[in-house]
């Protein structure tokens, strides 16, 4: 198989079974975590995507007063051979802002190449909860197949969604065009804290991987974090306005059954996106958003406040 | 043809074309109003401009699986005139980011190059505050002496004449296309049409059928907008409704007592 030249090969391991787990930014950062502290299995860099048309922010690499490297996107491909019956092949990226689709086919290029039966991705699912709480997973595939997998693991599943921009989910998508495999695990992310790392969510993503793959992982690293997180958390959380507290909800079993759409978890992202870079463009995408989905009343005062603080 | 992101499912021999230009926008006045005559002619769909370089992809979820990416699509289409310029329309539904709108619009010249467009066409809103009583106007607005003697023919006022300002702006690709297609010697002329700023945001207003009817009637075609006026009052109520659904809701909390604008 022909591949690109941005794609730059240095080995070529000789993998079986392998399964995919790829994770890139977003709400909490949940599956670039993930596919960063798998790598502390010992998994080897073999490959990365050469992206300098894939990105409108490099960075500089300066060592010792010299500058190295011109970084475009961060990315890359590693290994890990494992005991059992699948290899693992973990790609990690940083976020591309330039023709995201030709990035994410030049990824299954790659898992094509290495004859990938199936790929995981992790991301974070806003929802108004407490950062206290034990996020609950949710989870989606791309074959009618896997949903039977799925049900294995007590695992809440997502019915609908309309128009979600996460990249990880995009990926699994995409894999669905090559006949790979593919499944998106989802964790809860808090509202008050979406922008920010929440090892919470990794973790229970990992723990699930763990059984899944049939992997050990170590996660008392993570403890750590999710400690310091929490006492942050709890500051913000302690900032937000009495009524806003009251709407949080806590572990409601019964509540679980309803969520099965995506639709108001990707408008979060959108006021999330909002927030940090309110140009015309973001907000006028949010504001489309909201009235094809039919719940701009719902978001109406949340939405204007916006505008007015853009003022 | 051969252009790169471009895809041609014919190439209709086109005499000195007007290209209708239009993507969402305030109040949603010209993809609206564009859409609605593209319909009523019944112009015939021979191409689009492919998403992958302009747009992100996106995927939904349909009974639980995670479906392949979609891409919000930017159509090309043509209606031959019997007794005048024969007409284009790229109809986007969807904004491209900032970073993209210049590539995007620059295709789109590309196109209109290669089938001699004569002039490009869009359409904006002109934000005012308070209510608007009465007749909503159109301006226009120009980028070359040819369209300005154009709209002068055609009593259509300019929007400096108008309002008596030196500068305004059109965001998103209704105001990049004029100023690419402009570089490469292709002039334009966008319809402004007022508007309450309350409207802005919202996806019907009024407006797109003042401007409608304006281009109708500056391309001297014979359509009828009454439907037009009905999507739009339709829509209107549509808005309403759902408003009104999370009113109830809220008198549901707060029980009798609490005072709400009927009228």
């Amino acid at each position: 198989m022909e591949l690109s030249p941005m794609i730059k090969i240095y080995k070529e391991p000789d993998l079986k079974n392998s399964y995919l787990i790829a994770g890139f930014p977003g709400p909490g950062g949940v599956g670039l975590g993930v596919a960063s502290y798998l790598n502390r299995l010992g998994a080897e860099k073999f490959c990365e995507i050469e992206a300098y048309k894939f990105s409108s922010m490099p960075r500089s690499v300066i060592k010792g007063g010299v500058m190295e490297e011109l970084e475009f996107l961060d990315n890359e491909f590693s290994y890990w051979k494992s005991k059992g019956e699948n290899d693992l092949i973990i790609f990690k990226s940083e976020q591309p802002t330039f023709k995201k689709h030709e990035f994410i086919n030049l990824a299954l290029d790659v898992a094509e190449k290495f004859r990938v039966k199936r790929v995981y991705t992790s991301s974070g699912l806003i929802r108004p909860v407490r950062h206290t709480k034990e996020p609950w997973i949710f989870a989606a595939a791309n074959k009618p197949e896997l949903k039977e997998y799925l049900e294995n693991f007590n695992l809440l599943p997502i019915k609908t969604g309309i128009g979600l921009t996460d990249l990880n989910a995009v990926l699994v998508g995409s894999a669905r065009e090559r006949n790979i495999e593919g499944v998106c695990l989802f964790s809860e992310v808090p509202v008050y804290v979406a922008p920010l790392p929440n090892p919470k969510g990794v973790k229970s993503i990992l723990k699930l991987l763990s059984k899944m793959l049939s992997i050990d992982i170590d996660l008392v690293e993570l403890d750590r974090f999710i400690k310091q997180m929490d006492q942050e958390m709890e500051k913000l959380y302690e900032n937000l306005p009495e009524d806003t507290k009251k709407t949080f909800v806590e572990s409601v079993e019964s509540e679980a059954k309803l969520i099965s759409d995506l639709t108001e978890a990707e408008i979060e992202n959108l006021f999330m996106e909002a927030e940090k870079d309110p140009s015309e463009f973001r907000i006028s995408k949010l504001g489309t958003k909201l009235y094809s989905s039919g719940l701009f009343p719902k978001y109406e005062d949340r939405f204007f406040k916006l505008i007015q603080k853009k003022r | 043809m051969k252009l790169k992101q471009v895809k041609l499912y014919k190439e209709p021999k086109l005499e000195e074309p007007y290209l209708l230009a239009a993507w969402p926008g305030m109040g949603m006045v010209a993809l609206r109003a564009f859409s609605y005559l593209n319909r009523k002619l019944n112009a015939e769909e021979f191409g689009e401009i492919e998403p992958y370089d302009f747009f992100d992809p996106e995927v939904s979820i349909r009974d639980g699986l995670i479906d392949v990416p979609e891409f919000p699509e930017n159509k090309l289409f043509y209606w031959k005139n019997e007794k005048g310029n024969d007409l284009m329309f790229c109809i986007g539904n969807e904004q491209p980011s900032p970073e993209n709108e210049y590539k995007l619009a620059d295709k789109i010249v590309d196109v209109a190059k290669h089938f001699r467009v004569k002039r490009v066409y869009t359409s904006a809103a002109f934000a005012l505050g308070g209510h608007l009583l009465g007749e909503r106007r159109v301006f226009g607005v120009v980028t070359d002496r040819e369209s300005k003697q154009y709209l002068k023919k055609h009593r259509v006022m300019l929007l400096s004449e108008a309002m008596q300002m030196k500068e305004a702006g059109i965001s998103g690709m209704n105001g990049v296309i004029l100023g690419a297609a402009r570089e490469r010697c292709i002039g334009g002329i966008c319809l402004f049409g007022e508007m309450p700023e309350a409207e802005v945001r919202l996806p019907y207003s009024k407006t797109s059928k003042v401007v409608c009817d304006t281009l109708i009637r500056i391309l001297e075609l014979k359509v009828d907008t009454q439907e037009l006026e009905e999507e739009i009052t339709q829509g209107i109520k549509e808005l309403e409704q759902q408003s009104l659904r999370y009113t109830v809701d809220y008198k549901d909390l707060f029980g009798k007592g609490g005072k709400t604008n009927e009228h």
